[in-house]
């Protein structure tokens, strides 16, 4: 029975799962009792679990699905699993931030409503299906943030700019898609490409459009000023939400033109790979020299997360120079943001328990936390190391290049690789070496304690915390394994150092 | 009138929007800059369909079902624009807000942000 249940609802499994969650939420909306909201944060964990679960059961018992509105592959499966299980965090958070806020349970419905909106965001194939849930998605996910901010009257302007500037992006979206369908009739990229229209200039006219469209919604350098703005002034739960369900929906939608870059690459690639270069060099070293010159923790993720954004150009960079494969891209997209979320949430929730115990986000927050609480300052460390994952991009480039025979573009990628490394590897031993360093006996006596030994971290945190601390280290031992070419096999599969998902992608 | 004059008027009027939206400083001027924005991708539509597919309906389901909740959208803007900075106009932050707010600047706050708040 439920298999055929299933079979009806292919790929809708998880979207229907998380539908019925929200109608049944809907009607404790107005409720102030706390068992009630405690009873929502269950229902909403448990829905958000099933989703995920009934995602992959979908795909692992029916495959592939397509029609002319969705396409439902394992690329989708694989971001929908990120999107879910950022979105159990997400939901950690809220819960720990906003509980006593009267309006707790229609924020839990939003944030569901988003997670829906960002699925179909996922699934969407055909133009129209992508830009209506682009808007609603919008729609959604500004209703959370302004929701979470109704106790924090500093954020309204800056609310509305972010907002403004993702309508101005969701504005043009809706312009290239009028260019693309006016000068090609087709109502899908894939389309396009297969037919090979995009010599057309008035199509590459639109596609532009729409690619820049992205780019102003992702808040790459130069429009970063409303993201960075908000992130400093927003309430502790809207940056998770913006990091790990606003970008990615920006990150899926860039997804969206993987096969038109292949198609220009093979046409024209020393220009499309000049592009990506130059933006993602601007992205990468600028977020990590802003990350660099500030002290707010806040910042410095909001910094390092922007940098983050540039590699996924810096990958279609590569790729246009022809290092390396569309299946090797949606791959690096992949670990990328999934490094992202295991290392941001459990970082970000040590920052928010110091920056609520001391009432500022400064970095020097953490002087001292090494001494003071010795376990999650391990934790961090090993957290924060965890973004030298990066050095398997160079792996990769050096793996099938040799340096001599190499081509302008292609060295371009490499040194541009090899200065974001090292301007990243700063930021990391800067956040480490704070935690080594003694708290300010001068801080001490003028009143203000900078030292880290006044705050207790509840006991949950702590599990939290080794959770992701666990999932790091298996990450490790399983990328040393590939370095030193030893191979494990699970069911015919090799799980090590990632090629479990390189091969479902080529798969 | 022929398809490029269509095309070329949807484009200036595309232009004159995101002109409008990155130069101007009042919301007001912003939100009617984007209206260019929408408009333009109206006529492109029409035109497009008019001239090429024989009034084909894909199109007009397009601009109706899109214009929708982008309006919906830019609607929850507005309202949450005005209802906050007119209930907040005693925090200094506010303040004229609604004349000042220019969506990009190239200063060095924008730039890097702020330390100090």
């Amino acid at each position: 029975m439920i298999f055929s249940i299933f079979s009806k609802t292919n790929p809708f499994c998880s979207i229907i799962v998380l539908s019925i969650a929200i109608v049944i939420m809907i009607f404790f909306g107005i409720s102030k009792k706390k068992w009630i909201k405690k009873f929502t944060i269950v229902l909403a964990a448990a829905s958000l679990t099933a989703a995920l679960l009934a995602n992959i059961y979908n795909f692992a018992a029916l495959g592939n699905f397509s029609s002319h509105l969705v396409s439902f592959e394992i690329l989708q499966v694989v971001e929908i699993t990120i999107i879910l299980f950022g979105a159990l965090n997400i939901l950690f958070f809220i819960s720990a931030n906003n509980i006593e806020n009267e309006h707790f349970i229609k924020i839990l419905i939003l944030l569901l409503f988003s997670v829906y909106c960002i699925i179909f965001i996922i699934i969407s194939k055909n133009f129209l299906l992508i830009f209506l849930s682009l808007c609603t998605f919008l729609i959604s996910i500004f209703q959370l943030v302004t929701s979470l901010n109704t106790r924090w009257s500093t954020g309204a302007k800056y609310i509305s700019r972010f907002f403004m500037s993702s309508s101005l992006a969701a504005a043009m979206v809706f312009f290239g898609f009028s260019v693309t369908y006016g000068s090609t009739d087709f109502r899908n990229f894939r389309q396009i490409v297969e037919s090979e229209v995009l010599l057309n200039p008035i199509a590459i006219a639109g596609i532009i459009i729409f690619g820049v469209a992205i780019y102003l919604y992702l808040f790459l350098f130069p429009f970063q000023g409303p993201y960075l703005k908000l992130m400093r002034r927003c309430e502790y739960s809207s940056l998770p939400v913006v990091w790990f369900l606003y970008f990615p929906a920006g990150i899926f939608l860039l997804g969206k033109l993987n096969e038109v870059i292949f198609y220009i690459k093979e046409n024209c690639n020393i220009y499309a790979a000049a592009i990506f270069v130059a933006l993602s060099f601007i992205c990468i070293v600028f977020g990590n020299i802003g990350a660099a010159r500030t002290t707010s923790m806040r910042r410095i993720f909001s910094f390092i997360f922007l940098s983050f954004n540039g590699i996924y150009l810096l990958n279609y960079g590569a790729l246009s120079a022809g290092f390396i494969s569309i299946e090797t891209v949606q791959w690096l997209n992949i670990v990328n943001l999934s490094i992202l979320a295991i290392s941001f949430f459990p970082a970000y929730s040590i920052a928010v328990n110091i920056e609520k115990s001391k009432g500022s986000d400064s970095a020097f927050g953490i002087r001292g936390f090494l001494r003071s609480n010795t376990y999650l300052s391990i934790n961090l460390i090993i957290i924060l190391l965890s973004w030298f994952y990066y050095i398997e991009l160079f792996a990769i480039y050096f793996r099938e290049w040799n340096l001599l025979e190499m081509d302008i573009s292609n060295l371009a990628v490499l040194i541009l690789a090899g200065i974001s490394f090292i301007f990243l590897a700063v930021n990391i031993f800067r956040l480490i070496i704070i935690q080594f360093l003694k708290s300010s006996k001068e801080n001490s006596r003028s009143g203000t304690d900078d030292s880290t030994n006044s705050i207790v971290f509840p006991k949950f945190y702590y599990i939290y915390i080794s959770f992701f601390t666990v999932i790091v280290l298996i990450m490790l031992a399983a990328a040393i394994l590939r370095i030193l070419n030893v191979e494990i096999f699970v069911s015919g599969f090799e799980i090590t150092g990632g090629k479990f998902l390189e091969y479902l992608m080529a798969k | 009138m022929s398809l490029q004059f269509v095309f070329c008027f949807s484009f200036l009027l595309f232009l004159l929007g995101l002109f409008g939206v990155l130069y101007r400083v009042d919301i007001v001027s912003i939100l009617i800059s984007l209206q260019f924005i929408v408009i333009s991708s109206i006529v492109n539509f029409l035109s497009f369909s008019y001239f090429l597919y024989q009034d084909a309906t894909w199109a007009i389901v397009f601009i109706f079902l899109g214009i929708i909740p982008l309006y919906l959208l830019m609607f929850c803007m507005v309202f949450y624009s005005y209802s906050s900075f007119n209930n907040l106009s005693s925090n200094p932050d506010n303040i004229s807000v609604v004349n000042n707010f220019r969506l990009f600047e190239l200063s060095k706050s924008d730039w890097w942000g702020e330390d100090d708040l």
